[in-house]
């Protein structure tokens, strides 16, 4: 394993070191600027999603290195949730030219340690996972993850053929440092392949296929064996979570494997035109297929499995003016899951959310400021359906976001810049169908507790400042700061006994070192 | 290459095209679901009342329990319970006066009727019923008041070494234990095992063993036991007060103290809070004479009687600490001898070998009161061993095997100072448990 992580390290490395050959001043200082410019650089985020799009929507030079600590403390949160989240991260990133070839990459390194979280053994990247273990017990989680993306774009036959290959590998180890003793393994490899073709100069269309594959295996453990003996506490107890209602009590053959594969295709159309600016539609869908099962050395016992089918409509649209710049990006995502229980060969549970957002940056480039403005608008509606229980819970919210960020650059290259940003999560309506008989420990301190959380509005604000200056005449380095509050309304009655409420709020900070070159 | 373009828009548009299921709501829903009852005793049912009949429904992965009254034709219908596996319970209770007046028989104390399914599938399926015939059973002078077959942690406790039985009399007079027999009803332990002839319910059908007369109820007239234990006596050696009992240990000790083994080395428990005290117990379980290697910790105290030994197994009197026992106690009728009984080995499909073990058959009519424990997970649970005129359904120590946990008989009411213990021959019902097993304690 760490010599699978030395590689991705060096790779890595080596794509960021390709920028670095012509490395100068001028360079470190254009992809401070970039990062700074919220219109140009939410295209390069935007461009990530393809290989199809990192010709046209990302500079040729831009390298970053960012070194940071995340913390965040706060009851406000939902059920499964950390209380209490460190999370340190090192993560480096740049596209560059190699030959007639625009690579891409990035490396990151999360360190994160939840305290505490419970009913929750599982990753955080398979939320709509219906089958899992979980812990009434307050649990340290510590998780290790590692990600490698690069995607890679040449245009061949006269320029009019750009095709592209991309690839993001991602493994983790998550564990509990107490009993009772949750360890997930996981690991992910999404692969893409794109092609292209210029109908007209300002007309390009194009289409990928993506594949995937990935595993988690869960288990259960106590390393203080008169826990496991005699389950003396009950809050010890391991659980099956399977589906939206009352868990089991799993206290043996606490071991799941879910095996995933993924498949779906891509859709592009992208139009250019110098007073129209740029427009790019993008259609995603992916099929995703989830095997949960036992393993022993006699045979393998198949649980249940589950489908999960998201789609991806995006609009992104950037428009470059004289000095300033402004970019659109609308899009609308669903995601919709359901279980097939081999006990009764029917499905038994459906999730689905989906969201329409709509994002704007402006950016004003003038004097050696950058004024960047953003608003951000976003409607999302989440529903968890389980047939066996009967329950049926849904939510719907509008979260809006309003930022001004001002940033200024001097004749030395010293660079400083500070943003603050209004938030408020406006809860829309809802439907809350739980039979009381079926109400346990699970629903009142999960189902219930997230329909509280879900149905009640948040507001809030963040503020970051960054300061950088050039070093070595060939980075620009420099720190950033930000804090985040956020804070509840006054919780909905739905006529249900809470024995649990989600905090009144939430608190979080970021500090970062960040290198460009 | 315009084709190419239009092979992969036809690609694309297919593959989107083509979804799986994806309805709105799940095919499984919360069914409708109808219990009847009626007496299994048609005369009964003609005169004794339908209506009121409470109905237990417990889900056994999630373990919430739900109560209902049935109408007066004995029915009662949920528009929605969730599809899964369920113990259900149906019970009366008819006041002595009533039940006379009814039936013109004449009582003297309240007639319990139950009738129980354990283990129900309740399948996805809407409209289903299920029938639960009621029956009386035997409420007796004896009965069994606390059960500690848990044990204690093995790391920290004694194990399995201070496991007791606790037998209560819950008269206003007092009754001798001389020749009360003590037992441990054997059945299968599995759903799974193929070698064996099996009854709908999963259990044994002993009605196959070898030997067994064709003439018998051999599944419903009779008990199977493993170990069958007898208290001594002259006949009026042991008197036991109205609202005291006995307690029966299988090594009569301080369990909290160190002792020396008959191999000569020291046993110390870590947390003697961890488990009890039985020096005190009025009877032990001494097997070290009958055995060619006994335990080491099988020692006898010389103050506690031993109790006669007429089956047994394993090394010493250990319960079975997942839960999975029937217990029964019984005095013989009449001038039957108890060890004269017949004995049959296990109904497997292959005849048994002549080594192989048998088990005595003691008929239900001798029983004075049963019990069963089943493990506290719903997955480990076995095939119920007592009818419902023994025990409807059963009881467990909730934190299962090694917490220290007891099961203990409910106090029902206290009458001059002396506590009458409920026994409605359900022990779903009649039964709690002690976080800490405490011999002579009352819940």
């Amino acid at each position: 394993m760490k010599n699978i992580i030395l590689y991705i390290f060096l790779i890595s490395s080596s794509l960021s070191a390709f920028a670095q050959q012509k490395d100068m001043l001028n360079q470190s200082m254009t992809s401070k600027l970039f990062s700074t410019d919220s219109a140009n650089f939410s295209a390069y985020e935007f461009a990530k999603l393809s290989p199809f799009y990192i010709k046209k929507l990302m500079p040729t030079n831009y390298n970053g290195l960012k070194i940071g600590q995340n913390f965040e403390k706060g009851n406000l949160m939902k059920a499964q949730d950390a209380s209490t989240l460190n999370n340190t991260v090192l993560s480096t990133e740049g596209i560059s030219q190699l030959s007639s070839i625009s690579i891409w990459g990035q490396f990151s390194y999360n360190r994160i340690i939840e305290d505490s979280t419970s009913f929750s053994h599982q990753t955080r990247n398979n939320l709509a996972n219906p089958y899992y273990f979980g812990s009434p017990k307050n649990l340290s989680y510590q998780r290790t993850l590692y990600n490698l993306k690069a995607l890679a774009s040449k245009n061949i036959i006269k320029n009019n053929l750009p095709i592209g290959l991309g690839g993001d590998y991602r493994i983790g180890n998550h564990y509990s440092t107490n009993d009772p003793r949750g360890q997930v393994n996981d690991f992910q490899l999404n692969l893409i392949g794109t092609i292209g073709y210029n109908i007209t100069k300002e007309l390009m269309i194009g289409a990928a296929y993506r594949y995937g594959y990935g595993l988690e295996k869960a288990n259960v453990a106590y390393k203080n064996s008169s826990l496991s003996q005699g389950y003396v506490i009950p809050e010890y107890n391991n659980y099956l979570i399977n589906g939206y209602r009352e868990p089991e009590q799993y206290n043996s053959d606490r071991t799941v494997q879910n095996n995933q594969t993924r498949d779906g295709l891509d859709a592009y159309l992208t139009y250019e035109n110098p007073i129209l600016g740029s427009f790019n539609f993008n259609y995603q869908t992916l099929k995703e297929k989830q095997k949960f099962d036992y393993r022993n050395s006699l045979a393998i016992t198949e649980y249940v499995n589950f489908n999960l089918v998201s789609e991806n409509y995006q609009l992104f649209w950037l428009k470059k003016l004289s000095s300033n710049s402004l970019s659109v990006d609308i899009s609308y995502k669903s995601n919709t899951g359901d279980n097939y229980i081999n006990v009764y060969l029917a499905n038994s549970y459906i999730f689905k959310n989906k969201s329409l957002g709509a994002q704007v940056h402006y950016s004003i480039s003038k004097n050696q400021f950058t004024h960047n403005i953003s608003l951000g608008l976003k409607q999302y509606e989440e529903r968890r359906q389980d047939g066996i229980a009967g329950n049926d819970v849904r939510f719907n919210q509008l979260n809006y976001s309003l930022s001004y960020g001002i940033n200024h650059q001097n004749n030395n290259h010293h660079n400083w810049g500070v943003s603050v940003t209004g938030l408020y999560n406006q809860y829309l309506d809802s439907d809350f169908s739980v039979l009381l008989a079926n109400e346990g420990t699970f629903t009142r301190n999960v189902i219930y507790y997230d329909y509280a959380y879900n149905t009640t509005s948040k507001y809030g604000g963040n503020i970051t400042a960054n300061y950088s200056i050039p070093m070595f005449k060939q980075i620009q380095a420099g720190i950033k700061l930000g804090a985040t509050y956020l804070r509840r309304d006054d919780l909905k009655d739905f006529g249900r006994l809470l024995t649990n409420t989600p905090g009144k709020d939430r608190f979080s900070s970021n500090i970062s070192l960040n290198l460009y070159f | 290459m315009r084709k190419l373009l239009y092979t992969l828009l036809f690609v694309t548009s297919a593959l989107t095209a083509c979804k799986k299921f994806q309805g709105d709501i799940p095919e499984i829903h919360p069914v409708r679901y109808q219990i009847v009852t009626s007496y299994a005793s048609d005369n009964l049912g003609k005169v004794l009342p339908k209506a009121r009949i409470e109905i237990t429904i417990t889900n056994t992965k999630t373990n919430l329990s739900q109560k209902y009254l049935t109408k007066s034709d004995g029915t009662f219908s949920l528009d929605s319970i969730s599809p899964g596996v369920y113990d259900i319970s149906a019970s009366i209770k008819i006041s002595a006066t009533d039940y006379t007046a009814l039936t013109g028989e004449t009582v003297t104390k309240e007639v319990v009727f139950n009738a129980s399914e354990k283990a129900k599938t309740i399948t996805i399926q809407d409209n289903q019923i299920t029938a639960l015939k009621l029956i009386s059973g035997t409420t007796g002078p004896w009965v069994i008041k606390q059960i500690y077959y848990a044990g204690s942690n093995t790391t920290t406790g004694a194990s399995f070494r201070d496991q007791f039985i606790e037998i209560y009399n819950n008269t206003d007079s007092v009754l001798y234990a001389d020749s009360l027999y003590i037992a441990e009803a054997i059945g299968l332990q599995n759903f799974t095992a193929t070698n064996v002839y099996r009854q709908s319910n999963s259990q044994y059908d002993w009605s196959k063993s070898q030997g067994m007369p064709s003439d018998i109820d051999a599944n419903n007239g009779y008990v199977y036991t493993r170990a069958l234990l007898m208290i001594p006596g002259t006949g009026k050696q042991y008197p036991v007060k109205a609202g005291e009992s006995i307690v029966l240990a299988q090594t009569a000790i301080n369990h909290k103290s160190p002792f020396t083994g008959t191999d000569g080395k020291t046993i110390t428990v870590r947390d003697p809070s961890l488990t009890v005290d039985l020096s005190g117990a009025d009877f032990e379980a001494y097997y070290a004479p009958f055995l060619p290697k006994p335990l080491a910790s099988d020692i006898d105290n010389p103050s506690v009687p031993n109790v006669e030994v007429l089956a047994y197994n394993g090394t010493d009197l250990i319960l079975d600490n997942p839960g999975r026992m029937g217990y029964v106690i019984f005095k013989n009728k009449g001038t039957v001898d108890v060890k004269k009984l017949p004995q049959y080995a296990f109904p497997t499909t292959a005849p048994p070998s002549a080594s192989s073990e048998k088990y005595y058959q003691i008929p239900i009519s001798f029983i004075i009161d049963g019990v069963e424990t089943q493990p506290n997970t719903a997955s480990a649970r076995v095939p119920k061993k007592l009818g419902a005129s023994l025990d409807a359904l059963y009881t467990y120590a909730p934190n299962g095997a090694y917490s220290s946990q007891s099961v203990i008989r409910k106090t029902e009411t206290t009458i001059n100072g002396r506590k009458v213990l409920k026994d409605t021959n359900n022990s779903a019902e009649d039964f709690d448990f002690l976080p800490l097993a405490i011999p002579r304690g009352f819940k």
